[in-house]
């Protein structure tokens, strides 16, 4: 796979770009002047550079401006010295390196040549390279990653119709999933951006956010918005920009990601290559001269089907003649690209009529001409799919021939009308062993009429086989004749062709009902059902008392279905049960009922479940009864068909269930009480509740009141949470994560404050923390708590000064997650009150977003407590996970941090357990420096495992 | 082969192992004492090549199975089953069988577990259900969307319970996720989408060994390639790996569909319905054995105009099922849950609202509607249309144009070519049983 991936990279490339010559300004242009010598950096690059390099050397020379060289640098951590490319003797260097430094005379020598007037096109990840040269970073404008932080200058980006510079914090450099995206046009008076569309469809990318840079001298070309859907920043991000340095003109394009493995969408984008061709031209000379292409992509096209933006003009597909000249040398497993051109010239000549004739024509003239069986079998395939009548005689010659016999099938057996069939009975009689069982399941497929005489006679072959399939493909056809054929021989036949006589009566039968021939079904599953048992198996015998009971008039349905239940073979009872609801109405259900007792375990299981689909107070009783079974089994069914037939006086009987069982009982009465409908019992739940002496039925009722999110029963919970026995406190308090809203928050808190059980309070934290999330605004979430630890100035309101109550609402604060919180929980650390410090810390350790992060890591830096250290760290490892912005390589680096203030393995085994989800080299290094590390070896060696699978796998973002 | 240490540093089948549920033994649940032999749910199973041994593994960890044979055209395959089940029971007393049709024969045996390629799907389903056996069977449900309408019709004929290897539906939150949207809390549902993979894995390590070899000797390869069309052996074309050709398996979008796909009908409610346009396009490998889409988009219509997206390889399209409603989304995927407003994700769905079939347990789902003869949580006619609308994808992909579907009678609208890719010829000497 991966070598022809290869082959079908650089084919495709190749491919697409030849075609885009059609957009070549005329090659006479510059000719005169010769053409403009340009230099490809490349060599290191975590892209594929030898593609990439090759591929933008194509697109420069097909404007037929260009002369092309590419300088490749020693691989990564080889000697630089050797690499001193000789920039000034060219005009235009397309940097697509990214990797390790150069010499400083190599350094010297790009920025003398650019300073000097030389042309530079940035290309994608150029970009990420070089964060310590500051004149690299000057030349390139905008860059990303590298351990590049807010010191490499503002961020740039457009905003209401004009650039910001925003120098305030925050990582450098980030992108999510590839997309497809909407590219801004900017700057419709700039040499490469004139003529272009006002905004164009960019296909599936890499779009690149949150660039800092110098930016000096910078004019931004075109933008595209990172939507928030697609993980994105939520601004106009630069994607083409230019910068001025010195005398040189610096063309900076972040497009163009390149995969590992073809397909690469982004490089065989046309607005790519056309802003790439003129953004290479205005930077070797000033202007450009390149025509825009008159179908370069605008926005009239379907923006959910990027793959629209790569269509490309000039496409001429090849003749059949061609296709079938290369199909003749089709060989298995190798180059069946030919068959996809043979599926597509097929498809786009079966309009008109002339056309699809032709078609059928030649594929028909290479049927006969070919010895190549795999190319034949491909013509098939096609046959198959627009054969007709015409095709016929070549196929029905194949089909007297062995080796030909199965790929001949596969058109006929799709081609309508007589002759198809009469070709097919022909072979019949010629076909020997296999070959004939083919004929015959083909004709049982196309249902052919006039295959029951034949096939009739065959189901006294002296082969099984050929008896038995002749037996199916004739309860396929069916009809009067078809039946018959099947009960002629029914009679006589013995084990195991029998059964196979009953299943294609079956068949038969089915077609009967469905064409409400009653009497003739009726006769079919009778004569089945009447057989003697060892002849037909049971569940033969049970599909044909189905079937009669189906058949048969509803009361002497009803009597069937009786009959078997009382005095009927066990075996038997399944069918019959399961038809209950098809054949009793409820008025008619009470004879049911009065059988449920007497049945086998199995059967009261069974009819119990079908008895849950009937109205409640028809069937209601007889459900209480059984749920008072002796049998396990039987009990839980009752009990499941509860949830359906119950009604409000059924509540106790459910709560005290859960109360008092366990397992799979015990889950069945739960589900049971949360799910029965009505409002009623929602009243009967909260009236038990009160009522009930019993605290675990109690609790019962409180854990339905929860799931059942019974509003009404907020104050009740309230009371119960903060004033009912302890055993009750804490479930009430989980409850109330359902019924309350955020405005019930400053009341859950005075509960809080009220509580002394941890239990219940650490319910009541969550349930406060749960509520505040439904807060809009996420910087009100904390308010009703910051409220009590420090009011505002205006606020009349005094804070709560008791240390255990403020321990309580600090810890509080750690379940809001309220960035604007966070402040309080700082000046916390600092409290002289040992019981403060430790619920800040908790609380931060906690938070559910990478805010605190600095916070926490300090906590783990500095704290003399082990607990505290340890705590800290945890979450210190979770949030980096969480961290959105970030590359791999970042992520590695703080768990590094992590890594090395960790004491006991516990904290070891947690930071390899992030590890694996940032896979990169360096992730690799650092678990694997833990393989001798004594008791984390096995986890280390699953970090390993993992990383490597990962990096493995060809990553398509 | 060592498929199990292999499945567990697989990213995808990992996550799908991840999420399984915890294993809890039946006396656990709070069944006093052993199963008593009577009433223990005797078992078999075929096919052991990837799914058949982890499907296996949790079964036969249920008290109330007994697991009484396994069959496998691969004796490799066969020995490592056979010693799985030996191991468990203290004994050698597992029978073994290369050729199912003697498995057929065996009058004791309640249910089967069925992990076989595609192309084998609803011969060996029609026949465990024609031999009045309960059936736990691997998804996609069906090879061609005809076989798919005889398989849900032999499952009804002969009463059988079938459960197909559709997890998702039990487990996490994929329930919650549907009864969210099926209760209007995003408002009408404007779109539908569902990320499935894109390109090839290479499950087995086979990729690129296409060289034509004569079959090793453990494997009957004739017999393998069965009622498909016939090609010759070569290990990328075999085990694991076969789904990428579609003379044998479907492809991504086929083997997912019955995953998010699945989930995306039972949140609209479409357990039973089937779209009524389909559109879509796919990228395909130019060279090799393997012809299955790489990346593909594909818009199918449902009766009340709601387009459902399916697609892999579309970033924009994110993996698992999201509904857009006219107030905001919900969004889930194995180990994801998250809506739009945010605050959904913590509704609780009451008594008195539309609640979805509860399962925590997939297999042990199963096991009580073999004893309570009740549908289970995915039955065959649900995971028929599930599958009905990747068939349906796969032929307007091929087509290269849209198509039209009636989903009530289950048939093509004014489209000849497309009608005759719904069913498959098979080659001899087999033929679609019933």
């Amino acid at each position: 796979m991966k070598t022809q991936k290869r082959t079908a990279r650089i084919g495709t490339v190749a491919a697409i770009l030849l075609l885009s010559t059609v957009f070549s300004p005329a090659r006479s242009a510059l000719s005169a002047a010769g053409p403009v010598k340009a230099l490809i950096v490349t060599g290191q690059n975590y892209h594929p550079w030898k593609m990439t390099s090759e591929a933008l050397k194509q697109m420069l020379e097909d404007t037929g401006l260009f002369q092309v060289d590419i300088a490749v640098s020693p691989p990564a951590k080889a000697s630089m010295k050797s690499f001193n490319p000789n920039f000034a003797a060219y005009r235009l260097v397309v940097l697509d390196y990214s990797g390790d430094d150069w010499p400083s005379a190599t350094q010297k020598a790009f920025v003398s040549y650019v300073k000097n007037g030389g042309g530079v096109i940035v290309y994608h990840s150029a970009n990420n390279t070089f964060p310590k040269w500051p004149e690299y970073n000057e030349i390139i404008g905008l860059a990303g990653w590298g351990e590049r932080t807010d010191k490499a200058g503002p961020y740039v980006y457009w905003k209401d119709g004009q650039v910001v510079r925003d120098a305030g914090p925050g990582v450098c450099g980030y992108h999510g999933p590839e997309h497809s995206f909407l590219v801004v046009n900017r700057d419709s008076t700039h040499p490469i951006t004139a003529g272009l569309p006002d905004r164009w469809m960019h296909a599936t990318d890499e779009l690149y956010g949150l660039l800092r840079g110098p930016a000096k001298n910078l004019t931004i070309l075109a933008t595209a918005y990172f939507a928030p859907e697609e993980s994105g920043t939520g601004r106009h991000e630069p994607v083409l920009f230019t910068v001025n340095y010195g005398a040189g003109r610096v063309f900076h394009t972040v497009l163009g990601h390149a995969r590992p493995e073809s397909p690469h969408p982004a490089l065989e984008c046309a607005g790519f290559i056309v802003t790439f061709q003129r953004g290479a031209e205005w930077a070797a000379t000033g202007k450009v001269t390149q025509k825009v292409p008159a179908d370069f992509p605008g926005t009239s096209r379907d923006f959910r089907t990027p793959e629209d933006v790569r269509r490309w003009p000039g496409y001429r597909p090849p003749s059949l003649e061609t296709i079938l000249h290369d199909l003749d040398s089709l060989e298995y497993s190798r180059n069946e690209e030919v068959i996809y051109r043979l599926r597509e010239y097929v498809l786009n000549h079966r309009n008109d009529a002339a056309g699809r004739a032709d078609s059928e024509e030649r594929l028909l003239g290479f049927l006969v001409m070919s010895k190549n069986a795999a190319a034949k079998l491909a013509v098939c395939r096609e046959l198959r799919l627009i054969g007709t009548e015409k095709s016929v005689r070549i196929l029905e010659q194949m089909l007297l021939k062995e080796e030909t016999a199965d790929m001949a099938r596969y058109a006929l057996e799709k081609i309508p009308g007589a002759a198809a069939d009469r070709a097919l009975l022909g072979a019949l009689e010629t076909a020997q062993d296999g070959g004939k069982l083919g004929i015959i399941s083909s004709l049982g497929a196309r249902k052919a009429a006039e295959a029951v005489k034949p096939l009739a006679g065959l189901l006294a072959d002296q082969e099984p086989a050929v008896a038995s399939a002749s037996a199916i493909s004739l309860g396929k056809i069916g009809g009067k004749e078809g039946t018959a054929a099947l009960f002629g021989a029914y009679d006589k036949a013995q084990r195991p062709f029998k059964a196979d006589l009953a299943s294609a009566l079956l068949l038969c039968a089915e077609e009967c009902l469905s064409s409400r021939d009653y009497a003739s079904a009726d006769g079919i599953f009778g004569k089945i059902l009447g057989s003697q048992p060892p002849l037909v198996p049971v569940v033969l015998r049970q599909a044909a008392l189905k079937g009669k009971i189906m058949a048969a008039e509803k009361d002497t349905a009803r009597s069937l279905i009786l009959e078997t239940l009382t005095g009927g073979l066990q075996e038997m009872h399944e069918p019959a049960i399961g038809l209950v609801p098809e054949v009793f109405k409820e008025s008619e259900i009470g004879p049911v009922l009065a059988l449920l007792p007497k049945l086998p375990e199995a059967g009261q299981v069974q009819l119990l479940a079908v008895l849950a689909g009937y109205p409640k107070d028809a069937v209601r009783p007889a459900v209480l009864a059984a749920a008072k079974s002796a049998s396990p089994d039987v009990r839980i069914a009752a009990v499941k068909a509860l949830a359906r037939v119950g009604d409000p006086s059924t509540v106790p009987i459910l709560a005290e269930r859960a109360a008092g069982s366990r397992g799979s009982e015990q889950l069945a009465a739960r589900t049971s009480l949360w799910t029965l409908p009505g409002k009623a019992v929602d009243e009967a739940i909260l009236f038990r509740l009160v009522a009930s002496p019993d605290d675990p039925v109690k609790n019962e009722l409180i854990q339905a009141a929860g799931e059942r999110r019974i509003v009404s029963g907020k104050n009740l919970l309230m009371t119960m949470a903060g004033s009912g026995p302890p055993s009750i406190n804490p479930e009430a308090a989980k409850a109330l994560r359902a019924v309350a809203a955020p405005g019930d928050i400053p009341e859950l808190l005075g509960i809080l404050l009220g509580m002394t059980e941890e239990t219940a309070q650490e319910e009541m934290e969550n349930t406060i923390g749960a509520l505040a999330q439904k807060i809009s605004d996420p910087s009100a979430r904390g308010d009703a708590v910051e409220g009590l630890l420090a009011p505002a100035p205006d606020a009349k309101a005094l804070p709560v000064t008791d240390i255990p109550k403020r321990c309580l609402l600090y810890r509080t604060l750690g379940k809001t997650g309220d960035d604007s919180s966070l402040g309080l929980l700082r000046a916390a650390l600092r409290d002289a009150n040992a019981a403060v410090q430790d619920s800040a810390i908790r609380a931060l350790s906690d938070w559910p977003n990478p805010t605190p992060r600095e916070d926490v890591l300090k906590i783990a830096q500095n704290s003399k407590d082990l607990t505290h250290q340890v705590l800290a760290l945890r979450g210190f490892v979770r949030m980096i996970s969480l961290e959105k912005y970030q590359s791999p390589e970042a992520a590695v680096r703080s768990l590094k941090t992590a890594l090395d203030l960790t004491t006991r393995p516990d904290e070891k085994k947690l930071v390899l357990g992030a590890l694996a989800d940032f896979a990169c080299p360096e992730a690799l290094a650092l678990a694997e420096s833990l393989l001798t590390v004594e008791g984390v070896r096995e986890e280390a060696q699953a970090a390993v495992a993992a990383i490597k699978e990962k990096l493995e796998i060809p990553k398509t973002n | 082969m060592k498929r199990r240490q292999f499945l567990k540093t697989l990213p995808i089948a990992a996550a799908g192992v991840a999420g399984f549920p915890t294993i809890v033994s039946a006396s656990a649940l709070g069944r006093q004492g052993a199963v008593a032999p009577s009433n223990r749910i005797v078992m078999a199973g075929i096919g052991f090549g990837m799914m058949g041994i982890p499907n296996m593994e949790v079964l036969l960890g249920k008290d109330e199975v007994q697991w009484v044979a396994v069959c496998d055209l691969d004796k490799n395959h066969l020995a490592e089953a056979k010693g799985i089940v030996d191991t468990k029971y203290g004994n050698t007393d597992c029978a073994a069988y290369t050729d199912f049709r003697e498995l057929l024969a065996r009058p004791d045996i309640d249910a089967v577990s069925l992990a076989v390629p595609d192309h084998w799907h609803a011969f060996l389903a029609i026949s465990c259900a024609r031999a009045g056996w309960d059936i736990y069977g691997e998804k996609p449900f069906s090879h061609s969307l005809r076989e798919g309408r005889a398989m849900c019709d032999a499952v009804k004929r002969y009463g059988r319970i079938w459960q197909t290897g559709s997890w998702q539906r039990s487990v996490e939150k994929f329930r919650p996720a549907c009864e969210l949207v099926r209760n209007g809390r995003i408002g009408k549902v404007r779109q539908v989408e569902v990320g499935l993979p894109e390109g090839h894995y290479d499950f087995a390590r086979t990729f690129g060994q296409e060289a034509i070899t004569p079959p090793p000797p453990e494997l009957d390869y004739d017999f393998w390639v069965g009622p498909a069309p016939y090609s010759p052996y070569c290990k990328a074309r075999v085990h694991m790996n076969w789904r990428w050709n579609m003379d044998f398996g479907g492809g991504q979008l086929m083997d997912w569909i019955g995953h998010h796909g699945d989930i995306a009908h039972w949140g609209m409610g479409w357990d039973t319905a089937g779209p009524v346009e389909v559109e879509g396009r796919g990228e395909f490998p130019t060279s090799g054995i393997y012809n299955s889409a790489l990346r593909y988009r594909v818009t199918a219509k449902y009766a009340d105009g709601t387009p459902m997206v399916i697609a892999g390889g579309h970033p924009d399209i994110w993996s698992g099922t999201k509904w857009i409603g006219e107030y905001g989304w919900v969004y889930v995927d194995r180990g994801r849950f998250e809506t739009q407003p945010a605050s959904l994700v913590n509704e609780v769905i009451g008594p008195n609202e539309i609640q979805l079939y509860k399962s925590t347990d997939h297999y042990q789902n199963f096991l009580d509607c073999v004893k309570t003869r009740t549908p289970t949580i995915t039955p065959a006619e649900v995971a028929h249309r599930s599958a009905s609308v990747g068939h349906l994808s796969v032929i307007a992909i091929e087509l290269g144009r849209k198509i039209r579907w009636d989903p009530a009678a289950e048939a093509i609208i004014g489209d000849p070519e497309a009608e005759r890719l719904l069913s498959r010829s098979y080659r001899k000497p087999w033929m679609l049983p019933q």
